[in-house]
């Protein structure tokens, strides 16, 4: 059950609705938007060996994430 | 500084360039900023904090990032700002992690630090940041 194309049907309760509206809102997008965008940064979290940069100041630092070995 | 006392220095740059908080008991180096996996992606941030060291037998600079909390560009600007604010008031380092890693537990980001201060960077990441912190502030790492 791998079909991307899938699209899924579900129930919000009513709260929940305004509460996905008022999301969307601040957001100023879609309710459709404002779910994916958080689903995806749920999920989301640095891998090893994942590049990127660092920002601060308005300085920007590229940067490489390590193997991801524990060292604690 | 160098504004507040009258001189000027060819491409300093006061706000781009303040230098990060340090450590002198450990000779470390803080920076609170934003991670961004993808440069281009605003929706994908980690309000996060860089340390960088240098191992006293190898001489080596070692670099960490603790990723605290994630959300668009905003969001990990508005946390990052928190973290500097506590940062200045309390002048204490470990104050911030305190803070830091009550958000990463929050946001599920702390089950991914390895190592005390997070995630450590790859060694060729360290040491360009390392030299450009030395030739820029001289710290002494």
């Amino acid at each position: 059950m791998n079909d991307l194309s899938v699209s899924f049907t579900f129930r919000l309760s009513p709260e929940d609705k305004n509460a996905l509206s008022e999301l969307a809102e601040r957001l100023g997008c879609d309710r459709g938007a404002a779910l994916r965008r958080f689903i995806r940064q749920a999920s989301r979290r640095p891998a090893p060996r994942q590049a990127g940069q660092f920002t601060v100041n308005g300085r920007v630092f590229p940067l490489k994430l390590g193997m991801g070995e524990r060292g604690e | 500084m160098l504004q507040r006392i009258g001189l000027s220095a060819e491409g300093f740059d006061p706000d781009r360039d303040r230098p990060p908080f340090y450590d002198e008991t450990t000779n470390t180096a803080y920076w609170v900023g934003i991670y961004q996996p993808q440069a281009e992606d605003r929706e994908v941030c980690f309000a996060s904090i860089l340390s960088l060291t240098r191992d006293t037998e190898s001489g080596a600079y070692e670099a960490q990032l603790a990723p605290c909390m994630v959300g668009d560009w905003d969001q990990a600007y508005t946390a990052s700002e928190h973290l500097i604010g506590i940062a200045e008031r309390s002048g204490d380092i470990e104050r911030v992690f305190e803070a830091a890693e009550g958000m990463a537990i929050a946001a599920h980001q702390r089950e991914g630090w390895q190592h005390e201060h997070g995630v450590s960077l790859e060694p060729e990441s360290a040491q360009s940041i390392g030299d450009y912190a030395v030739r820029q502030w001289e710290l002494d790492l």
